[in-house]
């Protein structure tokens, strides 16, 4: 390493971490230039050395040559060692002790820091990260300390960074050392002392009293006496010998105990902070022993004694923390008691909302049952009376094989008539021999033999039929929905017995029937084994397969019908214990960060991609499988996303346990 | 030139092109064949005519009076005046059946004598038809009110020179043999025999369907449009049906006059460049390839070869007329009745110019033009028949019975009756 | 001759039956034809076409399986030469985006909400295929009976026949 130029002024960082301490070298320069004149040299130069060893060459080096070290940066944790230590070293060293000393730190705390601090060899600390504008203000501190101390002769070199002021300042600062008094203390302040315990102190403290007043009354309460009144004028203090004391605040919700435990044995000296009045209401739980003291006594007894005021001002400090933990625990119960509130609230308001959408949903079931009833019993009635009213055998066979023939597709009726009228020459007489079922050509030539009336005929028996094959169907329909619903509504409900022999494939296939609306373009791959009955709650695990179903549409679709895509229903027996059901989606699948997370309760993707329908989310169905003491499980990669149950066949989970897993969730 | 007609007569009956398409192949074919500029001169024993006068043949003087009478009916059709008119007329009939049917066909036959007798038959069917929909379906008012329109409307259009193509045509020829009859004086002439005849139709439709119905109400137009364009047509309008009819007082012809409501009309913006592109321009030219028809046939010597085809002179003048009332009027049942004209009336006026009989020619040239407005015996008759029937509430029985019965009664009058009161009053 | 086509696109065959049925009253000269699907409905068009009919109508139900009745009408309507064809939307359930695409991209006529009134459906048609026979330039007569005849017979003496 090269040194620096004769009679110099050299500014020294101490760091181990080259990146830390080049950035701090390079600041420095930066700061010295900037102040420095146009073409003007640097008036000081920095460098970075890495340990006590070079610092003290480096530095003794220069000051032998006529130069100055004035400021000397310091990492606090340098990978030789402390950089305290370093810091001591020069402090130690008489070449160096007038050298402005400052440690580089990342925290505040004092710890190990103290030696440095009492014997002067830290003259400024800096945090890391440090500012450009604090290093700045931090370093032009020191160098006018230094310089006026120890170098006014250079003062001229850093005109362009010193001005008057900070000349000034450093000067006074130099005075004020110059005055303070030197050495250590050794004596103890009771107010220092950490080692007294609460009931020493406050001996001393009756003791001294004792002494000074000659001996004051004591006085001796039962429990239930209010020794000061919330809001009143106190016209002393008391201090407790024994007993609990309880203070309390009146609020707009009733009176709050705030401190019992955490009273301390001085009853009313805070209050002379506020006008005397009393800021809380001071009642005794238990028979209380206490010394009355009134404010005159008290003067008396400091002026007398001043250990009086000693220990009062150290009871008073132990009083005070006692009470200000005390708030402080006030403070985050009573956060945390907010926090439980509204997640309470939140949950309750979601739950009276299902519940509401629940009972709905159940009313309307219940209300559509007896008209949809009604409706496919008068369509079977109409049918049977119609066939009755019937005469002609012919119209009677027209009607039955509307009834009973599968209607052709739209392209098939086309087709048809296209055939038909490409025949007969005739479209209209076509498309009406098609509309009465005719579709096939040799049918239809007979039929024409039988004139326009004819055909008309058979064209009004034919829609007959059909219509009430329609309405049929519409009413099956409406029923199974409403059905569906109806398993649906119950599954919310965990008053619901089990059922031993349920059949897991029908409730799959209603969970299908249920969200058939919002299938769209997707083809559903249908897996189904022979599984055998088992025990559960129809209602509740339909909801699980309706709640996978909803999930995979909503990943395909993205929000709406998806266009296209495969889901996979499966039912399969695992083993001789366990069944499982799977639904299988060719979505984007779910990212795995979110896999973990995507049955705990309140789970929502920030996307929304992953959305609940009806309401209900992948941890109720968690919840219900769980219920049935079976396993829920995910397995997701983009493309192919895998949402499964096992079931236990065998055995049947009783109804408390079940009841009692729920209550402890509840709790 | 004979090649020339017969293939005009095929044309025109097979509808194998458009009729106008035929009417100005007709004046090409004259142009190339027997016209000065001939390219092959079929007819060089006679003087030919300039190939201009075939061409002016499309801006004859009466299809300028017909050009008035288009562009009057359609600004009359803009702003509403033709229904809000009728509207003020049939008020005084009342709402029973009878009156009612009688104030329809009065009002329409009006209309349809100063506007094109498909366009008034469309705008009153239109009007009706809500009127029918609300009827019991078995009451024959429905049929009635629905005949009532297109029998009414072709009548009327025999009412005025402009009133149907046919009576241009005559009028053309007419004019082209020297015979200029005025617009009132062919009104003077044909009114009367209109209004007997629409007296006999309002009797047959009465008879033949009688309403069910006690009282029907029928409203017909709104508030008359009172803009200023529309106040500039109402005077217009009638300003011109007055000059029309007052001809014999100025003497300014009714072709000339026609011409002044088309400058009016269009340069005061009340008929605009669209509704002018609109203009039913193919019925002018048909209307004008028959004039060129008929010059063509004078000028050949095919007249006087058809004439010298028969000994007319044997033939009573009676007979004569009826036949060719009859031609005319079964011709234009299956034909269009400007086609029929077109072919016969230059025969017919031939035959009275030739000298070969003593026939009237403004006699000849008023009874095939009045046969043809009288054909109305099938749906393809008239468009107006069209029309009706399309509204499905007139079958094709209902138009031949009371087609056959009020045209058969309308070619008597004229045949028999129409030419002693011509005589009578001086008109011949 | 030439007919005037409507052609009813719903899968579920009991809507498509009860449509057609409540539209059975129009005469000979408006001819139904069906179609389940959007890819069904094209070749149900193709066939129209090379029959020398006119489809004047199309009347979608918006849910179908595939593509939906917005996307088939969104298609008609970039397609210059089915532009004309009046364009109505028969549904239960469409969404408000659906609905303002069929709007906005298939030029929508009409909407039509299920379930239907039977009056008020043909009333529908009855106007579509009025306006389509009139903007076609099709010869209004034969459709005097069937569709709105005072609006059809407004618009005949424009076609000039010659008396």
């Amino acid at each position: 390493m090269n040194l620096p130029a004769p009679s110099s002024s050299l500014i020294l960082v101490v760091n181990t971490d080259p990146v830390v301490g080049e950035a701090l070298v390079a600041d420095l320069e930066s700061i010295l230039e900037g102040c420095s004149l146009p073409d003007a040299p640097s008036p000081a130069i920095v460098r970075l050395v890495d340990g006590a060893e070079q610092t003290l060459r480096l530095a003794k080096a220069t000051i032998a040559a006529g130069g100055i070290v004035p400021v000397v940066f310091v990492e606090r944790t340098l990978s030789s060692g402390r950089g305290v230590d370093v810091l001591l070293d020069l402090h130690e060293d008489p070449d160096l002790i007038a050298v402005r000393k400052i440690l580089v730190t990342s925290k505040a705390s004092l710890l190990d820091v103290d030696e440095a601090l009492n014997r002067g060899a830290v003259h400024g600390m800096i945090t890391r990260p440090w500012t450009r504008f604090g290093l700045g203000e931090q370093l032009e501190a020191q160098l006018a300390t230094y310089l006026v101390e120890h170098a006014p002769e250079r003062v001229e070199d850093f005109v362009g960074l010193l001005d008057g002021e900070d000349l000034s300042k450093a000067a006074a600062r130099v005075e004020e050392r110059k005055l303070a008094p030197s050495g250590e203390s050794e004596s103890t302040h009771l107010i220092l002392d950490h080692e007294i315990t609460n009931q020493e102190l406050e001996d001393r403290l009756v003791a001294a009293l004792d002494r000074a007043l000659g001996h004051p009354p004591r006085l001796r309460v039962g429990p239930g006496t209010i020794l000061i009144e919330e809001g009143d004028d106190v016209g002393g203090i008391y201090v407790v010998l024994d007993g609990t004391v309880r203070l309390s605040s009146k609020t707009t919700t009733g009176t709050r105990v705030l401190h019992e435990r955490s009273t301390g044995s001085i009853v009313g000296l805070l209050s002379l902070a506020s006008h005397r009045r009393a800021m809380l209401r001071c009642r005794a739980m238990t028979e209380v022993r206490a010394i009355p003291i009134t404010l005159h006594q008290l003067a008396k007894a400091m002026d007398s004694d001043p250990e009086v005021l000693e220990l009062l001002t150290r009871v008073l400090i132990g009083s005070l923390a006692r009470r200000l933990r005390r708030s402080d625990e006030l403070q985050v119960e009573l956060d945390q008691s907010l926090a439980a509130l509204s997640e309470a609230r939140a949950s309750l308001v979601a739950s009276a909302r299902r519940a509401t959408l629940g009972d709905m949903a159940a009313g309307m079931a219940h209300e559509l049952n007896n008209p949809v009833a009604a409706l496919s019993r008068a369509v079977e009635h109409l049918q049977e009376d119609m066939i009755e009213v019937i005469e002609s055998p012919s119209t009677k066979m027209h009607v039955n094989r509307a009834i009973m023939a599968e209607p052709p597709s739209a392209a098939e009726a086309r087709r048809a008539k296209a055939t038909i009228s490409k025949r007969l020459g005739d479209r209209s007489l076509a498309d009406t021999l098609v509309e009465a079922g005719i579709l096939d050509v040799d049918a239809a030539v007979e039929l024409v033999g039988h004139g326009r009336e004819g055909i008309r005929q058979v064209r009004a028996a034919s829609r007959l039929g059909r219509s009430l094959r329609n309405a049929t169907s519409a009413a099956e329909r409406i029923g199974s929905l409403v059905k569906s619903l109806g398993g649906y509504v119950r599954g919310g409900d965990g008053q619901r017995p089990m059922i031993p022999d349920l059949d897991v494939t029908e409730g799959v296939e209603n969970a299908l029937r249920l969200v058939a609306h919002r299938i769209g373009g997707v083809s559903i791959e249908r897996n189904y084994e022979p599984v055998p009955l088992i025990t559960a709650r129809p209602g509740a695990l339909q909801q699980v397969w309706t709640n996978f179903l909803i999930n995979a549409l909503d990943a395909m679709g993205d929000g709406e019908a998806p266009i296209d895509g495969v889901i996979g229903v499966e039912v399969m027996r695992l083993d001789q214990n366990t069944i499982r059901v799977a639904v299988t989606d060719s979505g984007p699948g779910i990212p795995e960060a979110l896999q973990s997370k995507i049955f705990e309760p309140k789970f929502t993707t920030k996307d929304g991609r992953v959305k609940f329908g009806l309401g209900l989310g992948l941890s109720i169905a968690a919840q219900i499988v769980d219920e049935h003491h079976g396993q829920i499980a995910l397995s997701s990669r983009p493309g192919h996303t895998v949402f499964s149950v096992e079931l236990p066949i065998g055995r049947s989970p009783d109804v408390g346990q079940i009841q009692d897993s729920q209550e402890e969730r509840l709790r | 030139m004979l090649a020339i007609f017969g293939a005009a007569v095929a044309l025109w009956i097979s509808e194998a092109i458009p009729l106008a398409a035929t009417a100005v192949g007709i004046i090409l074919a004259e142009i190339l064949l027997v016209s000065d500029q001939a390219v092959l001169a079929l007819a060089p024993q006679f003087e030919p005519n300039t190939y201009q006068s075939f061409y002016a043949s499309l801006a004859h003087p009466v299809l300028m009076l017909f050009l008035g009478g288009f562009v009057l009916a359609d600004s009359a059709a803009k702003y509403q005046l033709d229904r809000n008119l009728a509207g003020v007329m049939l008020r005084p009939f009342g709402s029973s059946p009878r009156s009612l049917l009688g104030g329809l066909m009065v009002i329409t036959a009006l209309l349809s004598m100063f506007m094109s007798n498909t366009a008034t038959t469309a705008a009153m069917i239109a009007v009706i038809i809500p009127v029918t929909a609300s009827l019991d379906p078995s009451d024959r008012l429905r049929v009635s009110l629905t005949l009532a329109v297109p029998v009414a409307a072709n009548v009327g259009g025999l009412g005025t020179p402009v009133g149907t193509p046919p009576n241009a045509i005559a009028l053309g020829r007419l004019a082209d043999e020297g015979i200029r009859v005025d617009f009132l004086t062919w009104m003077v002439a044909a009114v009367p025999l209109m209004v007997v005849v629409l007296v006999f139709a309002w009797l047959v439709l009465t008879w033949r369907y009688p309403a069910t119905t006690k009282a029907v109400d029928l409203t017909i137009g709104g508030a008359f449009d009172r803009s200023r364009p529309a106040i500039i047509l109402y005077a217009t309008f009638f300003l011109t049906i007055i000059a029309w009819l007052s001809e014999p007082i100025h003497g300014v012809p009714a072709s000339i006059v026609g011409f002044v409501p088309v400058v009016v009309l269009l340069s005061s913006g009340v008929f605009t460049v669209d509704d002018l592109r609109k203009l039913n321009w193919h019925v002018l030219w048909l209307v004008g390839g028959g004039i060129a028809l008929g010059s063509g046939v004078a000028s050949t010597g095919l007249d006087a070869w058809m004439v010298g085809l028969l000994d007319w002179e044997s033939m009573p003048n009676i007979v004569l007329l009826a036949a060719l009332g009859l031609l005319a009027i079964v011709l234009s049942t299956v034909i269009s009745n400007s086609a029929t004209a077109n072919l016969l009336i230059p025969i017919g006026i031939t035959l009275a110019t030739s000298g070969a009989t003593d026939l009237d020619p403004l006699l000849a040239g008023l009874l095939i033009a009045i046969a043809c407005s009288l054909a109305m015996a099938l749906p393809v008759s008239t468009p107006p028949n069209a029309v009706a029937y399309a509204t499905g509430t007139v079958a094709t029985k209902d138009l031949a019975s009371v087609g056959v019965l009020v045209g058969g009664f309308g070619l008597l009058l004229a045949v028999f009756v129409a030419p002693v009161l011509w005589k009578g009053m001086g008109l011949m | 001759m030439s007919e005037l086509v409507v052609l009813v696109v719903e899968d579920e065959p009991e809507v498509r039956d009860a449509i057609i049925r409540d539209l059975d009253t129009y005469g000979d000269t408006i001819r139904l034809v069906e179609a389940e699907s959007f890819e069904d409905a094209l070749v149900a068009i193709r066939e129209i076409e090379s029959e020398g009919d006119f489809l004047g109508l199309v009347l979608a139900d918006h849910r179908l399986p595939g593509r939906t009745g917005v996307d088939l009408l969104v298609t008609l309507n970039d397609d210059p030469t089915s532009r004309r064809i009046r364009k109505v939307l028969i549904t239960g359930q469409a969404g408000q985006e659906d609905t303002i695409r069929a709007i906005n991209d298939a030029a929508l006529n009409r909407y039509i909400a299920k379930p239907w009134d039977a009056g008020k459906l043909r009333h529908v048609v009855t106007e579509q295929l009025t306006d389509f026979v009139i903007e076609a330039g099709l010869d209004p007569l034969p459709f005097v009976r069937d569709l709105d005849g005072p609006r059809l017979l407004e618009a005949f003496p424009r076609r000039g026949l010659t008396e």
